[in-house]
């Protein structure tokens, strides 16, 4: 603690520390304004929210998502179903809920790895040299010409049906986190970072030749500590944005792979899976089809104006 | 026609299987209001859903819909009639047996000709034997064949010479005596052979185009000659097969001009198209059946069809090989609830492994067995406890293997509850995708399987030679019990008719009550929906049935004014 | 621009090697083989069908000759059909290609036209409808879309067929088409309006309205070029994504297409027709790009190659 008054005040000559808060205290701003990107995050949190309490308060979850009544299958709306039943008599409500936690959980999963890998390969592009820059940028451009849709399904396929540590068939591993979601999350994540990792390394490279970090650079600031804190924050914006663009994507690739019958394990219900099911009595239950395809879109229209106004607020340049 | 674990979501159901006779049995026969039959009318066309082929030869098939497609363009000597009994069909009689039982003479009917015009001779029928028996085509009913002489060791010459090859092709016990003669000679006396030679794998080849057994079948099916009751005249791959009538059909002239095979996957799509008259006839969509049953309660045809679906287990993992084990698992299973609630009532629950009619039994007593395998909690828990499991402590985590399908799905998560809640154990559902399946299957690498058997021909042997003999061809599961085989290999070639079928009884009773290697649950159900302008569909739906109703025959469907 | 033209085209050789080789090692890694089915086939015949089809050679023995076919032009034979990859495509790519390009006309006129007059007349009802319809058909995926679709337009008002696809007949086209077109109606529509407001706001088209020209002409000539470019931008990777994503929609109205066929080449494990479908759209993909860059050439001057 002792050593902060001594080190600080260096850097706030440059102004820099307080531009840097400045900014994202500005686009903080700019986002709470957005009213269609305030009512995109209450829906999203609300969701998330309600989607944790379902799976740990009985009285909002009322019902087992897997448990079963045969009997009483194929039900519509009631006090004891509040979305009907499915055609195992598994409450709609607890399995929808289970279905946005899942979704979530990939939708999120996927973009942590989608910016853990695209700031990794921006990165190098950026920093590593003209070499590795070549190499990897040429690699970055297969992978875009590479058909995204093909491409996760068939990393899917490669990735199935394997009695891998963690990511494999058995039973979970990581609590929450089952293999064929982990699965689904992997590739969809090593088809999708290709934008991102463009987005750092064009990002990385204008930083490197502007003042600030040239002025940095000059104070004997080391590398590491010019990359991760100076240049690494400053990408951070559009970043950001190109993730959450990238959630309503995910769930809807995770839906796609549901639909081809690449989708997680039964009794786990994603929204994909669900929509699935629902597709087969949408004449007879249209419940069962109904609120899963509607939960999706709501989902990735939420996540739609957020990231409209992320953008708006974090990277001023984008807007049109 | 083979084993039934098909391909699809549509595999376990799409063929499915049971009978609402009760519900729309009665007012289905006759004609209209009227009440007089109405004369069949020659003329129309219809569009109809059919699944797409994987192969078109019939030497070489073992898909329903390959050989769905084959029989409207080919046929053989005999042709089961609507009883399941053999007829002439290309023959002019039926076959001369010797004394012993052991050489069958066949005359084919004069004059016969291949839809391209050039005449169908006795060679080409010897010509289709040769064909499945032939390693290089390495047909996939060829065990069925296996009790012509030479055939075995034919097929087993994979890799000898061309010359090798030759030699043991000459020596097969089959031969053209002259062009309308046909000579068959067995290793023993077969009471089923005659029913042999109605099937697919013995119809002839079309020498003047395909020469010989080595040469592959032609990639595009209308350049094939045709000996059925229509020819193939348009075909689109993934989307299309158009059939004209064939004028050089032995047999009665097909009444209908035009039938076009529509392909579709996905039976809630087929059903829509249904809806909106773009079908004549669909695959009622199973997993929907009781509303289809309302809304359609005089266009939905369901029939029984001899299949039995039932939880195969693999007998070579522990604790399966206990028998104690077995019995708890299937007397945990609520049959009724699953056909009835899980499955909409598309199928029957059953006890037994052989269809109650297939063994010459009321068609109805599918309880046969109720007392030692059905469902019954109490039993289930004591078996377990008796097995060293009480209240499935220290009792492993099996995993029940399945291909991605809605029904698959559905029954899979309905078994993995069941277990759950009655013997507090936990099973996996490991989903895999068609090949994996199969593959992990034929290799036994499974525990828990959800899969069956459709029958090929209307006999008992055909449920169980093979299946669960010790070291058989399609025993998966690793059956292997003394007192079957001993049945088995007693009822084989045993040509008292009687005494037969009360071994194979007695078999069949072993195998359920035993559960050796599959816990029976249910029969299948034929779903068809059909145009009430088409007639000749419900009249003539039959166990033989391929996919859709009645076709087995084609030729004769017509459609009214 | 000849030679820009030139070294594009030529750099789409590696790229098509690079993507055959990063497939072929991703095919082969997918667990199964294609000749897995049902009934064993006996031991002698699958040796047999994977000498036939080099599938016992080591994988990089299998890799070289892959290559040497692909230099000549051959894919191979697909195992679960039996006949040449190229003879399949052949068939199946123009009812794709058709349905793609129908889905992406629909999107491109029905978007620019929607995004003008949302520009033109913001703020009035046509301008709230727009963005309405963008926002619904941005968030409801093609599946839902096309699910609903049937249920209203074939089953109640019976307008259209539920099965798909005969060029020419509408009645098999445009539930297809606006299924797979509804999204990047949406998205066209979007970018144009936001677009169209602020070259509205330029000062050359003040001085073009100050010169005394009709609004018209004005919107037409001027202003709608130059809000262009961004559609632009977006069009290649959506015609693209149109041609390469319709597999979800040609399984939901049995269009037999090459999208389905990737899908179950996947799942049969058919190396060649895997291989030939994700080469095929690679080309597609980077042709796209090609012809985008292009364009902007035409519609921008400023831009020179």
């Amino acid at each position: 603690m002792a050593s902060e008054p001594i080190a600080l005040p260096a850097f706030e000559e440059f102004g820099l520390p307080v531009r840097h808060r400045g900014l994202w205290r500005q686009a903080f701003d700019r986002l709470v304004r957005n009213r269609l990107a305030m009512v995109g995050l209450a829906i999203v949190v609300t969701m998330a929210v309600l989607s944790v309490l379902t799976a740990t308060v009985d009285a909002v979850g009322r019902y087992e998502p897997s448990a079963q009544a045969v009997r009483e299958a194929h039900q519509g709306p009631s006090a004891a179903h509040w979305l009907g039943t499915d055609n195992l008599g598994r409450d709609n409500w607890a399995r929808v809920w289970e279905g946005v936690r899942i979704s979530l959980r990939i939708g999120l999963g996927t973009q942590v790895l989608v910016a853990f890998i695209g700031i990794a390969v921006g990165a190098a592009a950026a920093l590593g040299g003209r070499f590795l820059d070549n190499l990897i940028m040429r690699f970055v451009d297969v992978a875009y010409a590479f058909p995204d849709l093909l491409a996760i399904v068939l990393m899917r396929a490669v990735l199935s049906q394997r009695p891998w540590p963690i990511i494999g068939n058995g039973d979970p591993q990581i609590p929450g986190l089952p293999g064929t979601i982990l699965q689904v999350i992997l590739a969809i994540g090593l088809v999708s970072w290709v934008t991102t990792a463009r987005l750092v390394r064009g990002q990385m490279l204008s930083l490197k030749a502007s003042d600030f970090v040239t002025a940095a650079r000059a104070l004997g600031a080391s590398t590491p500590r010019i990359v991760f804190v100076h240049m690494l924050p400053n990408t951070l914006g559009p970043v950001i944005v190109v993730l959450t663009f990238g959630i309503p994507l995910a769930i809807y690739a995770e839906a796609v792979l549901a639909l081809i019958g690449f989708g997680v394990e039964p009794p786990t219900a994603s929204l994909g899976t669900l929509v699935f099911a629902g597709y087969s009595y949408f004449r007879s239950n249209p419940w069962m089809i109904s609120v899963p395809a509607a939960t999706i879109a709501i989902l990735m229209l939420s996540f739609t104006f957020l990231g409209d106004g992320l953008r708006d607020a974090l990277d001023p340049r984008g807007r049109r | 026609m083979e084993k039934f674990n098909w391909r699809a979501l549509l595999g376990l159901f799409a063929l499915a299987a049971v009978v609402l006779a009760a519900a729309c049995g009665d007012d289905e026969e006759g004609g209209g209001p009227g009440g007089e039959a109405e004369q069949p009318r020659q003329g129309g066309e219809i569009v109809v859903q059919y699944l797409e082929f994987q192969s078109f030869d019939p030497h070489f098939s073992s898909f329903a819909q390959d050989i769905g497609h084959q029989t409207f363009v080919f046929r053989g000597l005999y042709k089961l009639n609507k009883d399941n009994e053999p007829v002439p069909e290309m023959a002019a009689d039926m076959p001369q047996i010797s004394a012993d039982g052991k050489t069958y003479t066949v005359k084919i009917k004069p004059g016969l000709k291949w839809s391209d015009g050039d005449d169908l001779k006795a060679e080409d029928f010897v010509a289709g034997i040769e064909r499945t028996c032939n390693p290089d085509n390495a047909g996939e009913y060829q065990y069925l064949l296996s009790n012509i002489v030479g055939c075995d060791d034919y097929y087993a010459a994979t890799d000898k010479s061309a010359a090798e090859k030759a030699a043991l092709r000459a020596k097969l016990g089959v031969r053209a005596i002259d062009d309308t003669t046909i000579e068959f000679k067995l290793q023993q006396p077969q009471p089923t052979f005659t029913t042999i030679l109605t099937m697919w794998m013995t119809w002839p080849v079309p020498i003047h185009i395909v020469p010989d057994g080595s040469t592959p079948w032609p990639e595009d099916p209308t350049k094939l000659a045709f000996n059925g009751p229509f020819v193939v005249s348009e075909y689109v791959p993934k989307e299309r097969m158009v059939f004209t009538r064939n004028p050089n059909y032995a047999g009665q002239p097909a009444y209908l001009d035009k039938i076009t095979f529509r392909y579709i996957e996905d039976n809630v799509q087929s059903n829509n198209a249904f809806r909106a008259g773009e079908l004549h006839m669909a695959l009622a969509d199973a997993t929907n059946l009781k509303a289809l049953q309302q809304e359609f309660p005089d266009k939905l045809l369901s029939y029984v069809t001899p299949t039995t679906i039932g939880l195969e287990m693999q007998l070579k993992k522990k604790p399966l090989d206990n028998l104690n084990v077995r019995l708890a698992l299937s007397r945990a299973i609520d049959r009724k609830a699953l056909a009835e609630n899980v499955l909409q009532g598309a199928v029957t629950p059953t006890t037994t492994w052989v269809p109650p009619e297939v063994l010459g039994l009321d068609p109805n007593a599918t309880d046969l067995f109720e007392e030692q395998i059905g469902f019954n909690p109490e039993k289930a828990k004591e078996a377990l406890a008796a097995a060293g499991y009480p209240n499935g402590q220290g009792f492993p985590t099996l995993s029940i293997l399945i291909r991605d399908s809605a029904g698959a799905r559905a029954t899979a998560e309905f078994l993995k509850e069941q277990f759950k809640t009655i013997l507090n154990i936990d099973v996996n559902i490991e989903i895999v995708d068609a090949p994996t399946r199969s593959k992990r299957f034929t290799e036994g690498q499974f525990e828990l399987f959800p899969g069956g058997w459709h029958q090929d021909y209307p006999d008992p042997e055909n449920w169980i030679i093979g299946l669960f003999d010790t070291g058989g061809t399609l025993n998966n599961y690793n059956c292997s019990d003394p007192e079957i085989d001993d049945l088995i290999s007693k009822a084989r070639y045993n040509t008292n008719d009687q005494e037969r079928r009360e071994q194979y009884k007695k078999v069949n009773e072993l195998i359920s009550t035993r559960i050796c290697g599959v816990a029976p649950m249910y029969h299948s159900l034929n779903h068809v929906l059909i145009d009430p302008r088409l007639k000749g569909v419900r009249e003539n739906a039959t166990s033989q049935d391929r996919v859709l109703a009645g076709d087995w025959a084609p030729e004769l469907w017509w459609l009214s004014e | 621009m000849t030679t820009y033209l030139v070294r594009r085209i030529l750099a789409f050789v590696p790229l098509v090697w690079a993507i055959a080789t990063i497939t072929f090692f991703l095919m082969h890694a997918v667990p199964g083989g294609p000749f897995d089915r049902e009934k064993p086939l006996p031991p002698q015949v699958m040796a047999n069908l994977e000498r036939k089809y080099n599938l016992d050679k080591p994988i990089l023995v299998q890799y070289g000759l892959f290559l040497r076919g692909l230099a000549t032009g051959d894919l191979g034979q697909s195992f679960s059909q039996n006949r040449p990859v190229t003879t399949i495509i052949r068939e199946r790519l123009p009812k794709s290609v058709q349905l793609g390009l129908c889905a992406f006309s629909f999107a491109l006129v029905g978007g620019l036209a929607l995004g003008v007059t949302a520009a033109v007349r913001q703020n009035s009802a046509v301008d709230y409808f727009s963005v309405v319809l963008a926002t619904i058909g941005a968030s409801v995926p093609n599946f839902v879309l096309a699910v609903f679709l049937v249920l209203l337009f074939s089953l109640q008002l019976g307008w259209f067929d539920v099965l798909g696809w005969e060029f020419g007949n509408y009645r098999k086209m445009v539930l297809p088409i606006v299924s797979l077109g509804m999204l990047p109606l949406a998205l066209i529509a979007r970018v144009t309006r936001a677009s169209m407001l602020e070259v509205l706001n330029q000062d050359y088209i003040r001085t073009a309205r100050a010169k005394g020209l009709t609004e018209f002409r004005v919107v037409m000539r001027h202003a709608v070029r130059n809000a262009l470019i961004p559609v632009l931008t977006i069009a290649g990777p959506i015609l693209a994504g149109l041609l390469t994503g319709s597999f979800i929609i040609e399984r939901f109205y049995a269009i037999g297409g090459v999208g389905t066929a990737f899908v179950d080449a996947v799942q049969l494990r058919d190396y060649g027709m895997i291989m030939g479908t994700t080469l095929l759209f690679a080309v597609a993909i980077a042709v796209m790009n090609l012809v985008v860059d292009i364009s902007y050439a035409i519609v921008d001057p400023r831009i020179r190659y």
